[in-house]
């Protein structure tokens, strides 16, 4: 090295030669849309498939909206009734009211029913923004009067410096195999094969509960959303339907011992009951309480089929005489 | 404010480097340390900055008067008021608690948080004083630098504890010229400080944080996992922050001494306290042990009692809680045990030495990472009943890809980062740009605290 100080510009050029070089394979894998341009991105595994298939129906009775807890609803006790269950991992208020605005608006795609699957998750303000829902323009774009902070959240260089957008870049790549393993049947409903009935409490249950110790609060922002949802399906002559998710009776025991969990889920249930005129709600937070039986989860959070359709039984009545 | 925040990074650590280059001589260089540091400090809690500068004042006062008049009383006068301090902020609740579950009193907890690095600073003043008063150094005259010394940002949290003489000599001449090679060495201590922290550190701490939260439900395979996990953690924590401070020391010219030498390859517990937070085992061997050492019988119970007595005080200084009792007297038995069976221990290969002090050392740690004892026992008990069924989960793939990565760096590469000899080839320094980014994405994730911030 000639100079004394040469160092100094080998490692800019480490730096930024590395710099150059993400940000040119973060734009080519895309995984959230944040480039105009780049591969097909998939950060989530049925999320797009649901897509294809609701392109293709002319017309749908009942709609599912939720998260991954409501994927197995289905119109197994339905007779002639059209269903499309487009529950995934978008269970926010903020994706239900982008789904809704997506296929009404840009599909011509009027459903007489909505249900929706409300997580008490739903308006924590400790879940971040769907990463997922970002990823498709179509649906980020129908959130208009806060683009401004989702913006702010999503700004290119604060989004990709992280671990977070390498792990999903990852899950770009690799995302087409698991994609073709994740069976739908044409109406959306998820046909997963799930081994046993057990709760385990592994990671992700446990990054579950964390989750829900930090806030008593709901988002304020998040409620704002939901208020539109309502809005939306109250100006459409919609009916629409609202459960609370059951949690597996274990889960819900250990969340409820915290005041965190419970603060929100009475918080929920108030704001719910201001709809009261118009909305059907149902609070099947509690297993025990509405019916279903404690076996029948495919996991510590997750309804299997058969629970599914206790719900769907349960909630049925609510709309009945619309269809 | 933490050295892994962008705050720091981008602005900060640059305009204090800045600045510090235009600023030639040392009245003014002087000044630019303290205010930087103080800004640093103030950062966290303006009303706590305020102790920090009682501190630097009235131990500047004692340091003078100590030098002038020699006096033990005076000596024992100006430690006892930063070791009341100490005490107040860090064991009043807890030993109002004890107190309270005796005499079955209702007192009431006081309602204060730890100042920031006041065991470090304290310790820093203490040697200052013991120092002065055994004749080994003579009382600074000029405040500006005594302030610098104890101030200086980049020890100021978690050390390392530097005893003025050694560094005074740099602080004696920080008007000289800053050296290529300084700021060589400091840029690659921080750097690979930085990766130590937000790479392995913080991406263990993640899943290691949600198992302890949990473990009455994990099985006791992930449990052992989590329970190493969280040993290397706190190493690349620590020894992390030490080397950014040592390179961030470096870049302003002062050579701040080592405080990690491997520690995880130690052979026996008391060669691991002389690899681990070395400055502070160094402290506590000058100021503790040999004093006492002095005064108890010269036999193997007075050698032994000596062992127990500077554990215990290891222990209590990492936190008030019953568990860093019991952590400190395991390391004081274990000294104990080796030191009475050194002659046979010594006959097992190095690498079974190396393995059953890694072990204990890691076992240790349950009591130090767990919040009270009951829950140490609990994790120890989950784990040595065999309970639940393992399974690979998306957190415990991550945590073992860490936790390996982590074990790869310590064993197997051949040197530590504090005594490493830099290689002058220019695609080290372009690899070290690299490595630089890598921790700027993974600090993108968030910004974690330091561990020993806590202490």
């Amino acid at each position: 090295m000639n100079s004394k100080y040469a160092f100094l510009l080998l490692i800019f050029t480490g730096f930024f030669g590395s710099f150059i070089i993400y940000y040119l394979l973060a734009s080519i894998i895309n995984p959230y849309g944040l480039f105009p341009w780049g591969i097909d991105p998939i950060v989530d595994q049925d999320g797009p498939q649901k897509e294809l298939l609701v392109r293709n129906k002319t017309s749908i009775d009942v709609l599912v909206l939720g998260s991954s807890r409501s994927t197995l609803l289905s119109d197994d006790y339905l007779d002639n009734i059209s269903l499309f269950n487009f529950a995934n991992t978008l269970g926010r208020t903020e994706d239900a009211y982008a789904i809704l605005s997506t296929l009404i608006y840009d599909y011509k795609l009027k459903p007489k029913v909505v249900i929706y699957g409300l997580d008490v998750e739903a308006f924590n303000p400790d879940e971040e923004f769907n990463s997922f829902l970002l990823s498709n323009p179509k649906y980020f774009n129908k959130l208009v009067d806060n683009l401004k902070e989702l913006r702010r959240q999503t700004l290119i260089l604060k989004r990709i410096f992280s671990v977070f957008y390498i792990k999903d870049m990852m899950m770009s790549i690799t995302a087409r195999k698991q994609y073709a393993n994740y069976i739908v049947d044409q109406n959306g409903i998820l046909e997963k094969p799930f081994k046993g009935s057990s709760c385990e409490w592994k990671g992700d249950t446990m990054f579950f509960l964390q989750k829900q110790y930090k806030s008593k609060e709901l988002s304020e922002k998040r409620i704002n959303y939901f208020r539109k949802f309502i809005n939306l399906t109250s100006n459409e002559n919609i009916t629409l339907i609202v459960f609370i998710t059951p949690l597996n009776p274990s889960v819900f025991q250990e969340v409820n011992k915290t005041t965190t969990y419970s603060h929100r889920l009475e918080k929920t249930i108030n704001l719910l009951k201001e709809y009261d005129n118009s909305i059907y709600f149902f609070d099947l937070s509690d297993n025990l309480a509405f019916g279903g039986n404690p076996l029948f989860y495919y996991d510590c959070v997750h309804p299997n089929r058969n629970n599914s359709n206790k719900i769907m039984m349960k909630i049925y009545p609510g709309f009945s005489n619309v269809i | 404010m933490l050295f892994n925040s962008w705050v720091f990074i981008i602005f900060f650590f640059q305009a204090f480097i800045f600045g510090f280059w235009i600023l030639k001589n040392k009245i003014s260089r002087y000044i630019w340390i303290i205010i930087f540091s103080l800004v640093f400090y103030a950062f966290w809690n303006l009303y706590y900055a305020s102790i920090l500068v009682i501190s630097v004042v009235v131990s500047y006062i004692f340091g003078l008067a100590i030098g002038r008049y020699s006096r033990l009383p005076i000596l024992w006068l100006a430690i006892f008021f930063h070791l009341g301090l100490l005490f107040y902020f860090k064991y009043f609740n807890f030993i109002n608690e004890i107190v309270n579950n005796i005499v079955g009193g209702n007192s009431d907890p006081i309602n204060v948080i730890l100042p920031l690095g006041i065991s470090f600073y304290t310790f820093h003043i203490i040697s200052y004083y013991v120092d002065i008063h055994l004749k080994r150094i003579q009382s600074v005259k000029n405040f500006l630098k005594y302030a610098t010394y104890l101030v200086f940002f980049p020890q100021l949290i978690a050390g390392p504890i530097s005893r003025y003489s050694e560094v005074k000599d740099d602080y004696e001449s920080i008007d000289k010229k800053i050296q290529p090679d300084f700021i060589k060495q400091g840029l690659f201590l921080f750097i690979i400080g930085l990766s130590k922290k937000v790479i392995i550190a913080d991406m263990l701490g993640r899943v290691v944080d949600i198992y302890y939260s949990q473990f009455s439900s994990t099985d006791s395979l992930t449990l052992l996992f989590v329970v190493f996990a969280y040993g290397v953690q706190l190493y690349f924590d620590f020894s992390g922050y030490s080397d950014m401070a040592l390179g961030l020391a470096l870049m302003a010219g002062v050579k701040l001494p080592i405080n990690f030498n491997s520690p995880f390859k130690a052979k026996n517990i008391p060669e691991f306290w002389n690899r681990w937070n070395m400055t502070l085992s160094k402290f506590i061997t000058v100021y503790v042990f040999i004093p006492l050492s002095d005064v108890l019988p010269r036999n193997i119970w007075g050698i032994f009692f000596n062992l127990i007595f500077v554990f215990l005080l290891w222990g209590i200084w990492h936190g008030a809680g019953w568990n860093f009792i019991v952590f400190g007297l395991i390391h004081g038995i274990l000294s104990i045990i080796y030191h009475a069976t050194k002659r046979y221990y010594s006959l097992l290969p190095g690498l079974v030495q190396t393995f059953i002090t890694f072990t204990a050392v890691i076992f240790s740690f349950i009591f130090f990472r767990s919040p009270n004892l009951v829950t140490a026992f609990a994790i120890i008990g989950r784990i040595a009943t065999v309970n639940g069924v393992f399974s690979i989960s998306p957190y415990i793939a991550n945590l073992l890809f860490f936790l390996i990565l982590g074990l790869v760096i310590i064993f197997f590469l051949p040197f530590n980062s504090n005594s490493f000899k830099l290689p002058q080839k220019p695609i080290f320094f372009i690899i070290l740009g690299a490595l630089f980014f890598i921790a700027c994405i993974f600090m993108g994730t968030g910004e974690e605290i330091f561990l020993y911030y806590q202490f």
